[in-house]
């Protein structure tokens, strides 16, 4: 265990909810309100893996998994979107944009852990 | 939609699960036992929409976890704020009325879970977090309410409900264990590469 995990949503409840479910399974976890404060952090701080919504004010999720694409220094990062977008057009943006993998709220606890570990590096 | 005669306007009614979100000037409507219904609003933007849910609550104590609950009601008003999100509302300048939560009786007897008390409790506490200021609430009691809302201009007119209560009750109670059963089953992740 031991890898850091940011976690970019507007909502403060899912950020609460996440961070309890991860810091339970031995992560440590950062939050960010919006995509902008996402690249804010990912450029103060260590991170293994992000999970982020797509829908969020000043930036979404889909802009900053392209930017984080196209930066050199974290542009492998995997980064999973939490989203509650489960048409098949908006999941195909996604994975154009670089995005790992895509779940779908209200998420299941142990299969979000199982996920994380099998794309975390 | 259906005219509603009363306000000469078109009626859009949602059921348990529903949410509608719209900037035209109609009435969305709905029917409350136990379950809460938010309505959400940005003044200014002349956008509006209104949800209608529950926490899906199991009857075992052992398999129950509280956490699992909430998330159906995050995820419930997630939906209804992103909805406005997208249609030019904003974040900040959002407001709400909050309704429902009453008792019906089979639910006063069961002493494991106060399922309304739970509901109400989880969605003041939400919009608390949020910081999305609560305008007016009507919460609790013996009767179920009947809403009418207004999207374009946030006006809300309430009755309590004639209409037998063990129906609305029922309807919910069904809900509520569909709901329950989906839990078990939801989020099974996508993986692109």
């Amino acid at each position: 265990m031991g890898s850091t995990i940011l976690v970019v949503d507007d909502s403060v409840s899912i950020r609460q909810s996440v961070r309890f479910i991860l810091e339970q399974s031995g992560y440590t976890v950062h939050e960010a309100a919006d995509g902008a404060e996402g690249l804010k952090r990912l450029g103060e701080q260590k991170v293994d893996l992000v999970i982020s919504d797509i829908n969020m004010p000043n930036m979404d999720g889909l802009t900053m998994i392209k930017q984080i694409r196209e930066t050199d220094k974290i542009k492998f990062l995997p980064i999973l979107v939490l989203t509650t977008e489960s048409q098949g057009t908006v999941i195909e943006e996604g994975k154009k944009a670089g995005a790992t993998g895509w779940i779908v709220k209200p998420f299941n606890d142990v299969k979000l852990i199982e996920t994380i570990k099998k794309v975390l590096p | 939609m259906k005219l509603n005669p009363q306000f000469d306007k078109p009626e859009q009614y949602i059921g348990p699960g529903d949410y509608c979100v719209t900037g035209e000037d109609i009435v969305i409507s709905t029917l409350l036992g136990s379950c809460i219904a938010v309505a959400l609003y940005d003044l200014e933007k002349a956008i509006g929409g209104l949800n209608h849910f529950m926490l899906p609550f199991t009857r075992n104590l052992d398999a129950h976890k509280p956490e699992d609950s909430a998330r159906y009601g995050i995820n419930s008003m997630e939906m209804l704020i992103n909805g406005l999100l997208k249609m030019g509302a904003r974040r900040e300048k959002l407001r709400s009325k909050v309704f429902g939560g009453s008792s019906v009786l089979r639910y006063q007897q069961e002493a494991t879970y106060n399922i309304p008390k739970m509901n109400i409790e989880f969605i003041f506490n939400f919009l608390d977090i949020e910081k999305i200021p609560i305008e007016s609430y009507s919460v609790g009691g013996p009767f179920p309410r009947k809403i009418y809302y207004f999207p374009r201009t946030a006006k809300v007119l309430m009755r309590y409900s004639k209409q037998d209560s063990s129906s609305i009750f029922s309807r919910e109670f069904r809900y509520s264990n569909e709901l329950y059963e989906k839990t078990k089953n939801v989020g099974k992740p996508l993986l692109f590469s």
